[in-house]
């Protein structure tokens, strides 16, 4: 791992602010603590001593040379500064030469350097001073090496407990970049393998939930979706191919035929056919790109308010001749406007394709209904466009294969079409968040447009995808 | 089949050579002139410069940055009106193309039929006078638009609304060949084409309301291209 990717890491900045603000915490701490032995332990130790200086200097004589005595003599830590002069400067008594030049006397503490007749160096004291009435003076004082030592322990302290604490912060910091640094790797080198083709391979979870687990894991249902997609493009692909197959290899047969026969009109007339066969081929082709077409469209944003019963009405001036050319009964039956939103030209052309299917699959003698109204299978009811007819039907094994593309039941081969007219519809449904259900018995197949989302299920949720 | 007297001059927009060959092969064997460009740039050269173009027919997808729909708009905002007609992919039809269709110009999904091709230049170049007329009449035939009644000499015609409608497009566009897509199209308002051919049923239904037993046919079917209609005699 490179050094900058490590301070790149997201675990290691974090480690790097949390170390600061520690630093600081403890900073604030111990400047609290120092300000407090230092400062108001000073304080306190100028009070006691003026108070001290100021009394002695109104003792007796031989009283206050007892206590200076004893004062000295009791102090085996030689911290203690404690001096008499008379009036005019010479000492009566005390620990000191000479009076201190630069101290005041004026029942104030003060802070100095000094050195008692212990033959030590200078060292920092606070000292008081306070005339006597005879004119002399008593100077009372302390040396501050034991403030000094604390205040040393208290840096020491803050050293030995601060030091440890952000080197221990920005160690774990640099451990969990790592890690994170290494299952992003992981990661990385997996999609790696999969955009090398490899579309089976699966990211990682550690198992631990966390945020890296969550995007894994929907990106692993991502790679789920795209090979179940892949695979569906791989089944149209085969089946393109063999359905194209089969016209072009007549079409071929046709020409040849055309091409080796003596009369002209043969020839015409195998010309003739196999343009047709090439028409049935485009077709197929026009159709599959108009799926993928819708599949790919996901705007709504030509939706308007679509009068469904106006939408049956339509299809069904569109197929009664037909219907009635082949003998076959087609009727409607509405109960008023059926108010959706969608796409009237897309809802058009899907009910056409059903009624399509519908009066193509019904022998002559047969009747389609095309039905609208509210409905829907269980709960509460949505508009329904539902095309019912006296065919075939659908065997219940096969009605989810004939959604999709180019499917066609072995009994409907014969019948003219291109086995896309139901994948359409259904596109055409799962654009506008409609549902498809297939229906019916021996008797006749019943389809009916779900026009709501009956399930609560909203429109994109991927729980919807088939 | 070009009817008026002089031959119709048609210009060709379209980068790829077989497709061209095959396009002006097909319509000069029908009796056009046509004139050929690669580039949107060439062929507003050429139509600035030559004003008796009926007909401009242009790919979508052009080379050199400007394309067959960028090229119409050129030529409105230059004030010349030849129509055009747009050779778009199966898969590029947007709202785009299709706002051709209502301006006056059309459009035409490759692959097509070349008696498709033929009908919609025909279309284009005998674009229906938009009279105020209350009356149409071809031959015998006569419509009247207000009280919506058809009369065939002395016969009346009774017709459903959608089949006022088909004849009423015919009327206009007589000696015309009309096919199933442009009725789809321009009749219905339809963007699709249904998988059984509908239209042909609902002409067959309206041919013989119009053509009765012992009347001479007036409309007539043109083997792979669609419909005609024409004065009997």
């Amino acid at each position: 791992m490179r050094r900058t990717e490590l301070f790149r890491a997201g675990p290691f900045r974090l480690a790097l602010g949390f170390a600061t603000a520690l630093s600081v915490g403890m900073l604030l701490i111990f400047g609290f603590i120092y300000w407090q032995t230092s400062e108001v332990e000073t304080r306190r130790m100028q009070r006691d001593l003026v108070q001290e200086a100021a009394v002695a200097a109104q003792t007796r004589d031989d009283i206050l040379l007892y206590q200076l005595q004893v004062r000295i003599m009791s102090d085996y830590h030689r911290v203690t500064v404690a001096a008499w002069f008379d009036a005019d400067g010479k000492r009566r008594y005390g620990n000191l030469d000479a009076l201190p030049p630069d101290l005041p006397i004026d029942d104030k503490g003060h802070r100095l350097d000094i050195q008692t007749n212990d033959a030590r160096p200078p060292q920092p004291a606070i000292l008081a001073a306070a005339k006597r009435a005879d004119g002399g003076t008593v100077v009372l004082g302390r040396a501050m090496d034991e403030l000094l030592a604390l205040q040393r322990v208290v840096a020491r302290t803050l050293i030995a407990g601060l030091l440890p604490a952000v080197a221990l912060v920005l160690a774990s910091g640099v451990l969990g970049g790592a890690r994170a640094r290494r299952r992003v790797q992981t990661v990385q080198q997996t999609i790696g393998r999969i955009m090398g083709g490899d579309l089976r391979e699966r990211l990682p979870l550690s198992g631990n939930r966390d945020a890296v687990d969550q995007l894994s894991a929907r990106v692993n249902q991502m790679l789920d979706r795209i090979v179940h997609l892949l695979d569906e493009i791989r089944a149209v692909g085969d089946n393109i191919a063999h359905d194209l197959r089969t016209p072009l290899s007549v079409m071929r047969a046709k020409l040849e035929r055309g091409l080796a026969a003596e009369e002209p009109e043969e020839l015409r007339r195998g010309a003739e056919a196999a343009l047709a066969d090439l028409d049935k081929a485009f077709g197929m082709i026009t159709a599959l790109l108009r799926i993928a077409e819708l599949e790919d469209s996901r705007r709504q944003a030509g939706f308007t308010t679509v009068d469904l019963a106006e939408v049956a009405s339509e299809v069904f001036d569109l197929y009664e001749p037909l219907a009635e050319a082949q003998g076959v009964a087609l009727a409607r039956e509405d109960k008023g406007p059926l108010f959706v939103t969608g796409d009237r030209d897309l809802l058009i052309e899907a009910v056409a394709n059903l009624v399509d299917n519908a009066v193509k699959f019904t022998p002559e003698g047969g009747r389609v209904l095309i039905r609208s109204g509210m409905g829907g299978i269980g709960g509460e009811a949505v508009p329904v466009v539902e095309v019912s007819d006296t065919g075939p039907g659908i065997p219940v094994a096969e009605r989810a294969a004939v959604v999709r593309r180019l499917y066609r039941l072995d009994k409907s081969r014969h019948i003219q079409g291109n086995g896309l007219g139901l994948s359409l519809v259904q596109a055409i449904a799962t654009l506008h968040g409609f549902k498809l259900v297939i229906d019916g018995n021996d008797l006749g197949a019943v389809i009916a447009l779900i026009c709501g989302a009956a399930d609560g299920e909203a429109l994109g949720n991927p729980a919807v995808w088939p | 089949m070009p009817a008026s007297d002089t031959i119709a001059h048609l210009h060709l927009v379209e980068d790829e050579p077989d497709m061209a060959r095959e396009i002006v092969t097909s319509l000069e064997a029908r009796g056009y002139s046509v004139s050929h460009s690669v580039t949107a740039a060439a062929a507003l050269e050429v139509l600035r410069a030559d004003r008796s173009v009926a007909v401009v027919i242009a790919d979508r997808m052009l080379p050199g940055g400007m394309d067959g729909l960028d090229m119409v708009q050129e030529l409105r905002d230059e004030g010349i009106a030849t129509p055009i007609l747009v050779l778009s992919a199966l898969g590029s039809v947007d709202d785009r193309v299709r706002g051709l269709n209502a301006g006056g110009d059309d459009y035409l999904t490759k692959p097509f039929a070349v008696a498709e091709l033929v009908a919609r230049v025909e279309a284009l170049r005998r674009r229906p006078p938009d009279t105020r007329a209350t009356t149409l009449r071809v031959g015998s035939l006569e419509m009247d638009l207000l009280s919506r009644t058809v009369r065939r000499g002395e016969r009346e015609v009774p017709l459903l609304p959608r089949e006022f409608k088909l004849l009423e497009y015919m009327m206009r566009r007589p000696d015309q060949v009309i096919t199933p897509a442009m009725l789809l199209t321009d009749v219905w308002n339809y963007r699709f084409v249904p998988q059984t051919n509908v239209v042909d049923v609902h002409m067959g239904k309206l041919r013989h309301k119009i053509d009765e037993m012992g009347e001479l046919p007036m409309i007539h079917r043109v083997r792979g291209a669609g419909f005609m209609l024409r004065a009997a005699d």
